[in-house]
C-alpha cells in the first residue's frame, strides 16, 4: 500500500477478534510505514523478523493499554519469551516487546497504523483495555 | 567530541540514532524509575550486565519532551552529537529534541488538517 504522501506500507496482520470486538477496529489489516520498518531494523536488531514479531505481539499479547506516550495509540506488550521461542528474538535484556498502533485518517477513509515496535526492560502501558 | 547521529521523524514520532549505518541492538529502558516521555535506547549486551550504552532516543510524541523534561535530560552524562540533516553540530540530545519539537509538530498538524 502507498499513502498520499508516497509512503510505502507493509501488511503485519491483524489482531485476534476478540481483542478487535474490544477495541472496536473492523478494518482487515495493521500496516506497517516501510520507514518504520527500517529504523527498528536499524536500531533493535535483536528483533530478527519485526515483521513476524508484530504479528505475535498483535495476536498473543500479554496485555493491550492505551499508550503513555501518544494520545491516541493503543500499545500492545507481550513477553519476550514467546518471541524468544520462536526464534524472533535474540535479546538477552529484553523483559517485554511492544507496538503500538493507532487509526488513522486520510483523506479516503483510515486505516491502522503501527508506529511503533521494539523490545523494552519494562512495561511502559497506560490504561488496560484487555483483558 | 561530538558523536554523528541522524533523525527519524514520522508525525509526532520522532527518534535519534547515535552512529547511523551500525546496526545496533538497541533495547528500550529509561535511566531511572520515573516513566520518561522519551524512550531511551540502550545497548542490549551491556543492558543485561547492568551497564548502560546509550544508542539514540525514541519519542511517539515529541510535544510531550516538555522544557522540564528536557531539564532534566541535560542532568544525565549524554554525549554530544552532530545531527548534519539539521544543521546541529556539537550539541546535546535535549537540544536536538527542543530543535524536533519546534520543527515537526507544525507538520504534523498540516497533515492532519
Amino acid at each position: 500500500m502507498v499513502d498520499e504522501d508516497q509512503k510505502a506500507y507493509i501488511r503485519v496482520g491483524f489482531t485476534s477478534p476478540e481483542i478487535a470486538n474490544r477495541l472496536g477496529w473492523d478494518q482487515e489489516n495493521i500496516w506497517m510505514p516501510e520507514h518504520a520498518l527500517q529504523w527498528i531494523q536499524a536500531n533493535h536488531a535483536t528483533l530478527s523478523d519485526p515483521i513476524g514479531a508484530a504479528h505475535i505481539i498483535l495476536n498473543h499479547p500479554r496485555s493491550v493499554h492505551q499508550d503513555l506516550q501518544s494520545d491516541d495509540g493503543i500499545y500492545f506488550i507481550t513477553d519476550a519469551e514467546e518471541l524468544r521461542s520462536g526464534g524472533l528474538l535474540k535479546s538477552r535484556s529484553t523483559r517485554y516487546v511492544d507496538a503500538v498502533v493507532r487509526f488513522e485518517r486520510v483523506s479516503d477513509g483510515a486505516f491502522l497504523r503501527l508506529f511503533h515496535l521494539s523490545p523494552r526492560k519494562r512495561n511502559h502501558g497506560g490504561f488496560q483495555l484487555w483483558p | 567530541m561530538a558523536i554523528a547521529a541522524r533523525i527519524y521523524q514520522d508525525g509526532r514520532v520522532f527518534g535519534l540514532e547515535l552512529y547511523p549505518g551500525k546496526p545496533k541492538a538497541g533495547v528500550l529502558d529509561f535511566p531511572d524509575d520515573r516513566v520518561w516521555p522519551i524512550d531511551f535506547n540502550y545497548d542490549d549486551e551491556k543492558l543485561a550486565a547492568g551497564e548502560h550504552e546509550f544508542l539514540g532516543v525514541e519519542t511517539r510524541d515529541i510535544t510531550r519532551a516538555t522544557d522540564d523534561w528536557l531539564v532534566e535530560l541535560d542532568k544525565l552524562d549524554l554525549p554530544h552529537v552532530d545531527v548534519p540533516e539539521a544543521g546541529l553540530f556539537d550539541v546535546t540530545v535535549s537540544d536536538v529534541l527542543r530543535w524536533a519539537r519546534k520543527t515537526y509538530p507544525s507538520r504534523h498538524a498540516r497533515a492532519s488538517a
